[in-house]
């Protein structure tokens, strides 16, 4: 029998228990209210906390030149970050990574220290590197593959192409312009990861796919490139100059197929150089142009029929007052017809011819030259130059206007401008993109030649080109430019510089330049070469004709443009035996040029482009059989044989890459 | 040997399933962790697993043993924990983990001295309140003995220090306490004289106060001291109803600290949502009351205090261990009985549960 303490016992016994039931159910409800009621919140704070969005950064796309050769490739590198909470022993860790990162131990220690989650160590590991430093096995030590943009022929079009950041955005010239067409779309990988931040199992999802950049195959041509880039080096160098520009275009349809800048920077290490290095000077920098701007004036003036290009003019002994200012010339002239005006680049002579022409006139063709104006070239950071509205035109102004000064251009501008004399008269926009295409080879976008504007009639164009082809004759301002095999026209440029300081005309600092188009009488390059700040000499015709005559040189015969002079075009080939235009320039120079014989003996075809080879099988009457495309590699029979029967005649074409 | 028919088959059965159903959480808690710590993923698996062999032989030696035993012991068995408790104090006997001297090193083994200090404490007051009988009614022969052998545990084990064993000892000798007929005011008193020591207790401690503070708003720091219950929450939420699914939970892969062992019920909640959470907390109560069934039924009061106190001590272990994983309790250090990792707590639960098997073969009659 149970007592009244026992009975009283089991009922608290009996409590305690139900207590339990209550704690129960508090708990359930609990689990309820985590689980089901707010479910939906923690499930969302799960999946962020979990979830890492990977994105997967295509491959930026290539930058060619027109020939194919790669200007600018990306290459996948090793990047290396250190996660220092996860790192067991900071110090130890920092000892063996110091000597393979090239950084003292302090400093990797200092990298690793305060615990942060993530620091990079070295970005773009040689794969050496990475795979060294993967050999150590520190915990907390991570690599990711990141893209590094590499530009294999270092200097070479670096001002053009521009660069990219560490991040692959372009920062600079081809490379910025068509960022968005390089970079192609960026794709995104959800994956689940450990709160170390690893990457759990297989599982990612693939949300968008990413899609590789657009290559980007560009007018220039990178030896032409080389040749003006070391022929303006040499010039800048020699004269002992600030810097300098050089462009080269086909006049006839606006492609640049050489724009160099010295000093220049390579870009693989751009964030070497100061700022004002990266700047594409030859399309962002105008200066004053000088004696080269006649050639719009007396283009114009013939244009306008206010001239003819017998006319002379009193060049009154070299000095000549206007509107209370005197002009000068360099040398006393009398009386000067036209061509020798701009021979001997009088300024009094233009003042002349200006003032004849009339402000409205001479800045209504201006314009029409693009004067003041951007060219809309495809690269960033273009100037317009400087043309004030012709309302503002006081005084003296038409008159040293039209001589080149109170003025300014780009290079870019005049090497534009010029191009339309050389042309026949047609204003072309210039552009250094010709073709967009995809990763397998599909065009994507092409561009062609844009027609801006007729400036002049072709028969003032041809006027102004035998003109300027007496420039470089004997006694002509710019005789330096000539070449012995092709007819050059061109215009040599002196200018001073405004002082910063002073606001006036320094004395001292000078721009020279020489433009102008090579062969003269069919031309195919149009060459603008600029020296900033000359010492030795201030004239465009002592400093910058030279490296013109230079870059015109090389350039044809790397193109193997046929030596000036009707008949001897078809008969005189330059012997070529590799693609390197600098071998073929010597070659040149070496005195190879062979004179083939005409009638029944075959000729030496090597080299010649199948319009070249038609035209002198033409002549002879003879039929040939042509394959393949691109120059003459191949001929039977072999030069200087005799040609016995017609049939056997073959010349075999190969491009040359 | 005596006759073992009438045991508490579901008991065993609760016990045995709550034990193996624990293997499998640890491993899923903490197989990638292992492999990562130890470059082996069964680390902990294999050790449970021994634990568990050795615990439930211990247990069956225990249902085996008649329980008239511990009486006679349960001084003796007192003390021996008792020194336990001083020796891992000891600078080189014990070995300190995170701060706290909680554990004796022998090879192969740390024990956990506050576990066996639990069930050594509870016979002895099981042993004392029957010699006593009428007399726990007095203060001076049936309370404050009892509070003096209390304060002295709770004080060694504030040495260590172990609150989440303190606050049970405490919560177990009261619950005892009320049931053997102490009087409530007395109970009601050592209450209100314990608040100001607790309050003390949990502010001189920097650790402890961060503690209460993360508890009453984890979201203050949430990357530092809310950080635990936090990744509790989150991963015992996103498990809703159902669950992620065996081993597909995310949590602990290093987000939720201590995964495997105090927090193993938020694993548990996440992997196999609601369901798995109220069939577990179910079997605790079902366990529970079965316990409370055999204190009911035991032949005498040693037997019905026994079986009473070790209910409560499993019970009170379990669902404080929910409450601070589900956040309605402050975080204190406390095992999931039979569930979480550790050799100590798993032996000791067993051996207890042994023990309560062999008094439920005694009952005096049928309720």
């Amino acid at each position: 029998m149970r007592g009244g303490k026992e009975k009283w016992a089991d009922i608290r016994i009996r409590l305690v228990g139900a207590l339990f039931v209550a704690i129960f159910a508090v708990t359930a409800a609990r689990a309820i209210y985590l689980q089901v009621i707010k479910n939906q919140d923690w499930t969302k704070m799960a999946e962020r906390q979990h979830q890492r969005v990977v994105a997967l950064t295509p491959a930026r796309g290539t930058i060619f030149d027109a020939n194919g050769a790669a200007l600018a490739v990306s290459v996948e590198m090793d990047s290396c970050f250190a996660e220092p909470r996860k790192i067991e022993h900071l110090g130890a860790a920092a000892a063996r990574l110091a000597p393979l990162l090239g950084m003292s131990k302090e400093t990797v220690a200092k990298k690793l220290a305060g615990n942060k989650n993530f620091v990079w160590l070295q970005r773009q590991l040689t794969p050496d590197l990475a795979g060294r430093i993967k050999g150590l096995e520190i915990e907390g030590i991570g690599f990711v593959k990141e893209t590094r943009r590499f530009y294999p022929n270092s200097e070479v079009a670096a001002h053009v192409i521009g660069f990219t950041g560490l991040d692959p955005a372009g920062l600079e010239g081809i490379e910025f312009k068509y960022d968005s067409t390089l970079l192609g779309n960026t794709g995104f990988l959800v994956t689940e990861r450990d709160a170390l931040g690893r990457d759990v199992a297989l599982k990612g999802m693939l949300v968008k796919k990413s899609s590789k950049g657009y290559n980007v195959k560009l007018t220039l041509d990178k030896n032409i490139q080389y040749i003006a880039e070391k022929e303006l080096a040499k010039a800048v160098v020699a004269c002992g100059g600030k810097g300098g520009s050089a462009l080269v275009m086909e006049p006839q349809t606006g492609k640049v197929l050489a724009l160099a800048n010295y000093p220049d920077f390579n870009p693989n290490a751009s964030y070497r150089y100061p700022p004002l290095l990266l700047r594409n000077r030859a399309i962002s920098d105008s200066f004053e142009p000088g004696s080269t701007f006649k050639v719009f004036l007396v283009a114009a003036a013939l244009e306008e029929k206010v001239i003819r290009p017998n006319d002379s003019f009193n060049c009154e002994n070299g000095s000549y007052s206007i509107g209370g200012k005197t002009i000068h010339d360099t040398h006393n002239y009398g009386r000067l017809a036209v061509p020798e005006i701009l021979k001997y680049s009088s300024n009094i002579g233009a003042a002349k011819i200006g003032i004849r022409l009339g402000k409205e006139k001479l800045y209504a063709y201006l314009k029409e030259f693009g004067i003041g104006e951007k060219t809309g070239v495809d690269l960033p950071g273009e100037a317009s130059g400087y043309l004030r509205d012709r309302s503002q035109w006081f005084g003296v102004d038409l008159a040293t206007i039209s001589f080149g000064q109170g003025v300014t251009a780009t290079p870019l501008q005049m090497a534009t401008a010029f191009s339309a004399v050389a042309n026949g008269g047609v204003l072309m926009k210039p552009y250094l993109v010709s073709r967009i295409t995809d990763d397998s080879d599909t065009v994507i976008q092409q561009f062609e030649p844009f027609r801006q504007r007729r400036v002049i009639s072709p028969e003032t164009a041809r006027i102004m080109t035998k003109m300027l082809q007496g420039v470089t004759d004997e006694g002509g301002t710019g005789v330096n430019a000539a070449l012995a095999s092709y007819k050059v026209a061109g215009k040599t440029g002196t200018s001073q510089k405004v002082d910063a300081v002073t606001k006036s005309y320094s004395l001292d600092k000078r721009v020279a330049s020489f433009v102008g188009f090579v062969p003269a009488d069919n031309p195919r390059l149009t060459i603008m070469v600029v020296v900033d700040e000359p010492k030795s000499s201030p004239y465009g015709g002592v400093v910058a004709a030279p490296a013109f005559s230079a870059i015109a040189i090389q350039s044809l015969c790397y193109l193997k443009v046929a030596p000036s002079g009707a008949d001897q075009l078809t008969t005189r080939v330059v012997e070529a035996k590799g693609p390197a235009p600098i071998r073929a320039f010597a070659a040149l120079a070496e005195g190879a040029i062979v004179e083939a014989a005409a009638g029944s003996v075959m000729p030496n075809f090597t080299g010649l482009s199948m319009r070249q080879v038609l035209r002198n099988m033409e002549k002879q009457g003879l039929n040939v059989r042509l394959t393949g495309s691109g120059r003459a590699v191949a001929q039977n029979p072999r030069a200087g044989e005799r040609i016995r029967t017609t049939d056997q005649v073959w010349v075999r074409f190969a491009s040359n890459n | 040997m005596k006759k073992l028919e009438g045991y508490d088959f579901i008991i065993l059965m609760m016990v045995v399933t709550l034990t193996c159903f624990g293997i499998v959480m640890v491993y899923s808690a903490s197989s990638i962790m292992a492999a990562k710590r130890f470059h082996d993923s069964f680390y902990f698996l294999k050790r449970q697993g021994l634990f568990a062999l050795v615990g439930i032989g211990v247990m069956i030696a225990a249902m085996l043993t008649d329980y008239h035993f511990w009486r006679k012991y349960a001084v003796p068995i007192l003390l021996f924990s008792l020194a336990g408790l001083v020796l891992v104090l000891i600078p080189g006997l014990g070995s300190k983990i995170g701060g706290a001297s909680r554990w004796i090193k022998l090879p192969g083994f740390s024990l956990q001295t506050s576990e066996p200090a639990k069930i050594a404490f509870i016979m002895y007051l099981a042993y004392s309140l029957d010699k006593k009988q009428e007399k726990v009614q007095f203060f001076s022969t049936g309370f404050l003995p009892y509070m003096l052998v209390l304060a002295l545990l709770l004080g060694l084990l504030l040495l260590q220090p172990d609150l989440g064993a303190s606050i049970t000892l405490a919560g177990v000798a009261m619950v005892m306490l009320f049931v053997a007929g102490t009087r409530p005011r007395y109970l009601l008193s050592m209450v209100l004289v314990a608040m100001p020591v607790l309050t003390y207790l949990v502010l001189h401690a920097d650790y402890r106060r961060r503690r209460i503070l993360a508890f009453l708003n984890p979201w203050e720091d949430p990357t530092n001291t809310g950080f635990q219950i936090i990744q509790s929450w989150i991963g015992f939420g996103a498990g809703g109803i159902f669950g992620q699914g065996l081993g597909e939970g995310k949590q602990k892969l290093f987000y939720l600290p201590e995964a495997h062992t105090d927090f193993i019920f938020s694993v548990v909640g996440e992997e196999l949502g609601l369901i798995g959470v109220l069939v577990i907390a179910a079997m605790f109560l079902l366990l529970v009351m079965r316990g409370i069934r055999v204190a009911l039924l035991a032949e005498d009061d040693f037997g019905r205090f026994l079986a009473f106190g070790i209910t409560i001590l499993l019970g009170f272990e379990a669902f404080v261990n929910m409450g601070v994983v589900t956040g309605l309790l402050p975080t204190k250090g406390l095992a999931l009985p039979f569930i979480s990792y550790g050799g100590s707590s798993l032996l000791i639960s067993l051996f207890a549960v042994g023990v309560l098997l062999n008094i439920s073969t005694r009952t005096r009659r049928a309720l």
